[in-house]
């Protein structure tokens, strides 16, 4: 009996340790492009649309960023590469990997051993079982306590941000709520600091402001489901800041034209420049105030190298942040800015980096013709050219929508449920160095006004389809070379700016129509 | 919500091309040159100073000086103890700017604030625009300090930031009230009541 019930004791223990290390490790601030100082395949992709855009410059100017955004119609699923790994491709393959491996150096030079890391890994240790179940209680208390009401959503709140600066639009309503969350989230990790440095084993680390700051980042990477953006505090203010998100998104838009020409600055050295647009790109990603400031830094170090001959300081910098804001228009901006007021540092360099981001998106904001070197005419008609082009857009929920119409038109077949649907589009993309290819081919052939390449064969049969995952569509007999002809060029002219619902099935069409010519092509080994 | 007690935050005014980075850098590390490696140090560095028997904490703010950027100032310089306005001697306009910034800071932020009229690259006299009587004057009736620098020959930069400290410090003495309640203790009675965990007290 004893034996017995110590056996079980000892199972309800490991499996305790279990959960309290799985807990743990979910505190990590993984930002999804390392993931231990390897690289993710968002980080990979990520390279890819980089490697691509570069490639297709010259003959396909939207190129990276038609596939980028196609890549987004289709779900955010990395799992597949977009560059097949196909014999004629390594040039291809070898220049991301090589962009990654650089990605990657930088991306580690940067991101130090954590403090959040080494306090998280310390935390497993037994003696602070009770730390550990205190923090759960902590952040699951606070979950639960901020449950969304279900109040009514008011409609007369409307903010102008074409004539607000970030000053203003900042007043914050509900200062109380989120003073409070700061105040209780502070006070919680100081006294976890206290208590884990009284222990023994605690004595010879970092200080106890480090580990308070540590404590602080973890808790909050649990709490910014309901501290950050929409989370919080109720229905009406959730409804708000994705309005709010929505609209500083549309205005930066508007602005996407700004590049350095217009601050009166010199071009950046691109592969930093890049690394810097990555990293605001996906400042969403990161969880934590400190998580976020600490991208927002290697942002500014980025930029700092991309543009500075010597040392640059404030007057090459600001620029350069103001253009890649404008540039990257990362996610949920407004949410960001008000969530790094709230719980960000308010001194030290935090403090300054947070400013710098603030001041230049307030610049953005309240920029006009002559902040830009622009005349008021040239000025009005970037912004009202980029005003339509955003009214011709999809609307996010007309993306679900589009990815069933796109995969029944591809596939010819109704009613597949969505999941299937996006892993099939996934495999469609991953096919996208080819159908670059099809276009230099097609390219060529219609630019030298060269004879059509033999007929492709009626059928694709089973054989292939292992190979290319997705049978793409047999094109109607007949018309098939002239049609790829026009495929080719609709794709060539694509813009994702200026497309329409209607326009991106078709270019999903176009793109699968290129993809069989190529495919074509190479079985018949017909020299490009 | 100021800084610490014992930090203090500086900005740093100039227009573009009359030496603030170059001031930073040769601040920080004691070089002038125009191959550094670029970090965020080059707009941004911390200093500890001893000032008056304590230790206190520098926190200088690089911004831009361009005219087009002027009205993200407030922004920067809104919780300021001190300011380091920079112009340089060879270029009058350069010095119109700094007198509109004062104007500004002494509007905005009031009279709180430590004012330090820098005239960089003293090493170039020769090619003096503007005249020492009238920079001299013109600090005066602002209740500025004047100095001179050289980032280039690293003259005058540790002398101006040490009286500018030293300023700070007997302002936050003169302003702060000697009883010095800090933030923690409030935090730590507010704790407990915070998280409402024992319930059973009221059941019964």
């Amino acid at each position: 009996m004893d034996a017995v019930s110590l056996a079980r004791r000892q199972e309800l223990l490991s499996r305790a340790r279990r959960q309290r290390h799985e807990w743990l490790e979910a505190c990590r601030g993984e930002d999804g492009l390392l993931e231990k100082g390897k690289p993710t395949r968002l980080l990979r992709r990520e390279c890819e649309l980089e490697v691509i855009e570069e490639m297709s410059k010259e003959y396909f100017p939207s190129g990276g960023r038609v596939l980028r955004f196609l890549c987004e119609q289709s779900g955010d699923d990395q799992r597949e590469p977009l560059v097949p790994l196909a014999g004629d491709d390594e040039g291809v393959l070898d220049a991301v990997d090589r962009k990654v491996e650089l990605r990657c150096k930088q991306l580690a030079a940067e991101t130090k051993e954590g403090e959040t890391d080494a306090l998280i890994e310390r935390l497993k240790h037994p003696d602070y079982v009770d730390v550990v179940r205190s923090l759960q209680h902590f952040v699951g208390e606070y979950i639960e306590q901020t449950v969304k009401g279900d109040v009514a959503v008011e409609d007369d709140v409307e903010d102008d941000y074409l004539v607000d600066t970030v000053e203003n639009f900042l007043g914050d309503d509900y200062e109380e709520f989120y003073a409070e969350a700061r105040r209780r989230v502070e006070a919680f990790a100081s006294q976890c600091a206290q208590t884990l440095h009284k222990s023994e084993p605690w004595k010879s680390s970092a200080s106890p402001e480090k580990t308070t700051d540590a404590v602080e980042t973890l808790l909050h990477r649990r709490l910014s489901v309901t501290l950050f953006g929409a989370g919080c505090p109720d229905a009406k203010a959730a409804d708000r800041a994705c309005r709010r998100d929505a609209k500083l998104a549309a205005r930066l838009q508007t602005l996407s034209f700004v590049d350095f020409e217009h601050l009166n600055q010199p071009e950046p050295d691109a592969g930093e420049w890049e690394a810097a647009i990555t990293a605001l790109r996906y400042l969403d990603r990161a969880k934590a105030p400190s998580d976020k400031v600490a991208k927002l830094k290697r942002a500014t170090r980025s930029i700092a190298s991309a543009v500075g001959e010597g040392a640059p300081g404030a007057d090459e910098i600001l620029p350069g942040f103001i253009v890649a804001i404008a540039k990257a228009n990362p996610k949920f901006l407004d949410s960001t800015l008000r969530y790094l007021k709230r719980f960000g540092k308010t001194t030290g360099e935090d403090a300054y980096v947070i400013t710098n981001f603030m001041s230049a998106v307030d610049f953005l904001l309240t920029a006009n013709a002559e902040s830009f070197d622009m005349s008021q005419e040239d000025f009005q008609n970037r912004i009202d050219e980029n005003t339509r082009r955003l009214e011709d857009r999809l609307q996010p929920d007309q993306t679900k929508d589009l990815v069933i119409a796109s995969a029944d038109l591809l596939e010819r077949e109704r009613q597949k449920p969505l999941r299937e649907v996006s892993a099939r589009e996934i495999r469609a993309l991953r096919l996208a160095r080819q159908a670059e290819s099809a276009v230099i081919l097609a390219n060529s052939s219609y630019a030298r006004g060269a004879p059509p390449p033999p007929p492709p064969p009626p059928h694709i049969d089973g054989g292939n389809a292992s190979t290319f995952p997705p049978p793409p569509p047999p094109p109607p007999p007949g018309t098939s070379e002239s049609s790829s002809d026009d495929a080719a060029r609709r794709f060539v002219g694509a813009d994702p700016d200026h497309l329409s619902p209607v326009a991106v099935r078709q270019l999903l069409a176009d793109y699968h129509t290129l993809v069989a010519r190529l495919d074509t092509h190479r079985r018949h080994g017909t020299p490009p | 919500m100021g800084p610490r007690d014992n930090g203090f935050k500086v900005v740093l005014l100039g227009e573009g091309r009359v030496g603030k980075t170059s001031i930073l850098l040769r601040y920080v590390k004691g070089e002038f040159s125009d191959r550094q490696v670029s970090t965020l140090q080059a707009s941004y560095l911390d200093r500890r100073l001893a000032v008056q028997d304590q230790s206190i904490q520098l926190s200088i703010w690089d911004t831009a000086g361009q005219e087009r950027f002027h009205a993200l100032g407030p922004i920067y310089y809104r919780d300021a103890d001190g300011a380091l306005l920079v112009y340089d001697i060879t270029d009058y306009s350069s010095f119109n700017k700094v007198t509109k910034w004062v104007r500004e800071l002494r509007q905005i932020v009031g009279a709180e604030i430590c004012i330090t009229i820098a005239g960089n690259k003293i090493d170039l006299e020769k090619h003096r625009a503007v005249p020492e009587d009238e920079a001299l004057d013109y600090a005066r009736s602002v209740n500025a300090t004047h100095v001179y620098t050289s980032a280039k020959q690293n003259k005058g930069l540790d002398h101006a930031f040490l009286d500018l400290a030293d300023r700070m410090c007997k302002r936050r003495q003169a302003q702060r009230p000697p009883s010095n309640p800090s933030r923690k203790h409030l935090l730590l009675v507010d704790e407990p009541a915070a998280p409402p965990k024992p319930k059973q007290n009221n059941c019964c």
